[in-house]
């Protein structure tokens, strides 16, 4: 294969054989310059890379109290003032282009700022409805252990399910049925007051019907004078009233009316005694009627009922009625 | 020797302005890179020896003052400073774009090189990072400074064979 090609290229071929004697040599002296220069270029680009190379494996490979990293060190103090000085020349410049930059972001930082304050105010009002909760649950624990907790009665917790919404039957559902033994006409309290009855139980779950029920009633008395009535929803309007209580009675605005919690040797009320209904909120009367108008602003707020306590008789617990 | 001085003057100047001020200049997740720029814009104009060396002077002294990875920023600079001024020297010679198309380019290899050695040396390397967040902001940036730095270097330091005068012409025939 050599051989053959060597038949085909001139022995004395050189790259500038096409040229004469003078600007062969010129050339040559040229393309031999070139070629040192190439080398000297390499050489020192070879030379640098692998001087960044060493500075790059050894600044690694030390500790940072080595010799380079000192060295790094004193370099840095000594552009330091420069970068001071540098600094100050361009404050003004560097202001400028953050005013610039800040009025192309204010857009979108305004929107951000939106988003994260409508978040805030999500998570206040969940963390205000968590204090609340505790609130009222704290409330139904103190009721619970204190003295005003009916003796001959249990507790069964519950927790709202459906809360009041009817404009003519007042009712919630509550988380607890036949599957915690709440029956029909249980007493349902919160521990500022009477709520309702139990009037419809499910398996797990259980209808209270509200003391703001039209069809509710309950006998009750002043705590303070001892006078004796029903409350029941008004016949017109939406307040509670004390009704049978003759006029001759003594009361006034304020009074507490609470479950008076009658027992006869073959009856008893449904609700136990000295359960809070409410406090008078105003009164009249007049020649024509024989028993006075009372008003009774109830002591619970029924709109906004979360958990509650159902009453549930010992003796019932112990094979009771 | 007075162009040496100069070069140095530049460089200097603008390794402190990229570790004072230009590192804040951002656009994304991407700063504008004045040294580069700078030892580009000197290497298409003084040729590949002289970029070399100005880009490791420029690595070097930018490592010393930020407290950077010593040798790192030098072996970047070092190649990017040679490879233009190979391409000043052969197929970039004259061309209007050849500053605009250097900067481009070299902006990119630079900072994949920079992933590459931060990643050969174990610090954190984030490729998705540099590359959508990073990258596009910072080339236009550089391409934004590419034109006032090469008229500024250009009057500084002046071009390669601008002293000769005239090139000479032989006929060879």
């Amino acid at each position: 294969m050599l051989s053959k090609m060597g038949r085909h290229v001139p022995r004395n071929r050189t790259r500038f054989g096409v040229l004469g004697s003078a600007e062969r040599r010129a050339s040559a002296t040229s393309s031999l310059a070139r070629d040192r220069k190439t080398i000297r270029r390499r050489i020192i680009v070879v030379v640098l890379v692998l001087l960044s190379l060493a500075l790059l494996t050894v600044s690694f490979r030390e500790s940072s109290n080595g010799p380079l990293h000192r060295f790094q060190g004193y370099g840095s103090a000594v552009t330091k003032p420069f970068q001071v000085v540098a600094d100050r020349i361009a404050q003004p410049f560097e202001d400028a282009y953050g005013w610039i930059h800040g009025m192309l972001r204010a857009k979108d930082e305004n929107k951000k700022m939106h988003q994260e304050l409508e978040n805030l105010r999500q998570q206040r009002a969940r963390q205000k409805n968590a204090e609340a909760e505790v609130k009222r649950l704290e409330a139904l624990l103190n009721y619970e252990h204190s003295s005003r907790f009916p003796e001959d009665y249990l507790k069964v917790n519950a927790e709202v399910v459906t809360p009041a919404t009817g404009a003519f039957e007042q009712t919630i559902v509550i988380a607890a049925g036949q599957n915690r033994d709440i029956r029909v006409d249980d007493p349902v309290v919160v521990g500022d007051g009477l709520v309702g009855r139990i009037s419809q139980v499910g398996p797990t779950t259980s209808k209270v019907t509200l003391l703001s029920d039209p069809g509710f009633a309950v006998s009750a008395r002043d705590l303070r004078t001892g006078v004796e009535g029903i409350v029941r929803h008004q016949a017109t309007g939406s307040a509670l009233i004390l009704d049978d209580v003759k006029i001759e009675k003594q009361v006034r605005e304020g009074d507490s009316i609470i479950t008076s919690g009658w027992r006869r040797p073959d009856l008893s009320s449904l609700y136990p005694a000295r359960i809070s209904i409410g406090r008078i909120s105003s009164f009249s009367q007049s020649d024509v009627d024989p028993n006075k108008r009372i008003q009774v602003e109830p002591s619970v707020d029924l709109s906004s009922l979360e958990a509650v306590v159902v009453l549930i008789a010992k003796n019932r617990q112990a094979g009771g009625p | 020797m007075r162009l040496v001085l100069k070069t140095a003057a530049i460089v200097f100047a603008a390794a402190i302005l990229q570790g004072s001020w230009f590192n804040a200049l951002s656009l994304g997740y991407g700063s504008a890179g004045l040294l580069l720029v700078t030892v580009v814009s000197l290497a298409l104009l003084r040729g590949s020896v002289f970029g070399a060396g100005a880009g490791f002077a420029a690595g070097l002294l930018f490592d010393i003052s930020t407290y950077g990875q010593l040798g790192l920023t030098s072996l970047l600079l070092t190649l990017a400073g040679f490879w233009t001024g190979r391409y000043g020297e052969t197929t970039g010679r004259d061309r209007a774009h050849a500053p605009f198309l250097s900067v481009a380019v070299i902006t990119v290899l630079y900072e994949l090189g920079g992933l590459v050695v931060r990643f050969l040396i174990g610090e954190p390397a984030p490729f998705g990072k540099l590359v959508l967040g990073a990258l596009p902001g910072e080339l236009v940036l550089n391409l934004i400074l590419t034109a006032p730095v090469y008229v500024l270097c250009r009057r500084a330091v002046g071009k390669h064979g601008d002293e000769l005068g005239a090139p000479e012409v032989r006929v060879l025939a």
